[in-house]
């Protein structure tokens, strides 16, 4: 009996140690935090990454075509689709950003020797 | 008395001298640094293709192969920017409203493009032929050309065509002109976009590689050639036309014709193909 509750503590300790870490990687990743909010909020959320790429000069290509979608989708009352095309503006403009900032630390490790 | 006299109208003169004689050092210094960027970056294609001439590479792609070589040989038979060669001769001995001509901005009748880029010290910036050319327009009291422009690159490809077999031959002499210098550079050597690809990426590591039907050329001499008529633009483009195609091919904003990052990517590439000859324009596909 007592082996029965020690073996159920550790599987309860298991479970909440896999929830923290889960959200742990999913708050790192923006991911509650972008879901928790309107879909216009997520827009300028992802707007205001894909800018500050840009302040560096790493802007991605297609993040802005995305932003603009995202909006139009929006306005159009196509909430679902102005949420998938913020998401993938979001991630971009993060990516872009992470990026820039490695980059600009760590540019000459990338100088290829013969 | 005299001699306290002398003493203290030397002491300044020393002063200027000691400062002038600094200043030269700082200046052999930033060279001799480039210089060192210029070895290991000369020395990574020699010993990437060590059957290919110097002297070659200011033929892009087509020094490291043969086949696409001899294409490119016929195909220079006849010319396809030749057309923008004389178009960009009439546009640039056409006066201005002024009544003056372009001549009358850039001197030996035009054979100046082995002066650019350079790095303007009053302007704090980067020069290049076709910014030049606009500031000529300007100074003259003529509306600037589109920097993407077909008249801008004519008008290039024609100061490019009088200037062919000069050598390159870019300095770096002041503190101003290393950091725009190391800018060029970052940029060059920093991976970016959804690709997380460098200008190095495609023109060193995998320089003479395959991306679909073309082969990647060699990044040493990539700018002595501007303008180039490409069979996919169907038309003369400058050279920050094709970086802005670079960019958006490997999922990066592409930066504006002359932006100060392109200007400084410029200088960068052109100062590592110092020694070759300008010899645009050229065909390409």
């Amino acid at each position: 009996m007592a082996l029965l509750h020690v073996n159920k503590e550790k599987t309860m300790i298991s479970k909440i140690l896999f929830v923290g870490a889960l959200v742990a990687v999913m708050l790192s990743a923006g991911v509650l935090r972008a879901e928790g909010i309107t879909t216009k909020a997520l827009i300028e959320q992802a707007d205001a990454a894909r800018k500050e790429a840009a302040g560096i000069g790493y802007e991605w290509r297609d993040t802005a075509s995305l932003i603009t979608k995202a909006r139009e989708a929006l306005a159009n009352g196509k909430e679902e689709d102005a949420r998938t095309l913020a998401r993938k503006a979001l991630i971009e403009g993060q990516q872009a950003l992470e990026q820039g900032l490695l980059m600009s630390k760590q540019w000459e490790m990338y100088i290829p020797k013969s | 008395m005299k001699q306290t006299l002398f003493k203290r109208s030397l002491a300044p003169l020393l002063v200027l001298v000691a400062m002038l004689a600094a200043r030269q050092v700082g200046a052999a210094d930033f060279q001799a640094k480039v210089q060192a960027d210029i070895k290991v970056f000369r020395d990574f294609f020699a010993a990437r293709f060590p059957d290919v001439k110097f002297a070659d590479y200011a033929n892009g792609v087509y020094a490291i192969d043969a086949d696409a070589c001899q294409q490119w040989k016929e195909i220079e038979e006849f010319p396809p920017y030749s057309i923008a060669v004389e178009e960009g001769k009439a546009l640039f001995e056409k006066p201005f409203a002024n009544g003056k001509t372009y001549t009358a901005y850039f001197q030996n009748g035009g054979v100046v493009r082995q002066n650019y880029p350079f790095y303007d010290e009053k302007k704090g910036t980067v020069v290049t032929l076709e910014m030049a050319i606009n500031e000529c327009r300007v100074a003259n009291g003529e509306k600037p050309l589109e920097y993407k422009s077909a008249d801008l690159a004519k008008l290039s490809a024609y100061m490019a065509f009088i200037s062919r077999g000069k050598p390159v031959d870019v300095k770096v002499a002041s503190e101003g002109a290393y950091k725009a210098y190391m800018k060029g550079k970052e940029f060059f050597y920093a991976k970016r976009g959804q690709l997380n690809m460098s200008c190095a990426n495609c023109h060193m590591k995998y320089a003479g590689g395959w991306v679909r039907s073309e082969i990647l050329s060699p990044a040493l001499g990539h700018t002595t050639h501007f303008p180039v008529f490409r069979s996919k633009w169907g038309e003369i483009g400058t050279l920050h036309k094709r970086y802005g195609g670079c960019s958006d091919n490997i999922g990066a904003k592409s930066f504006a014709a002359q932006s100060e990052e392109y200007r400084n990517l410029e200088f960068f590439e052109t100062i590592m193909s110092n020694g070759l000859s300008f010899n645009g324009p050229a065909s390409r596909k």
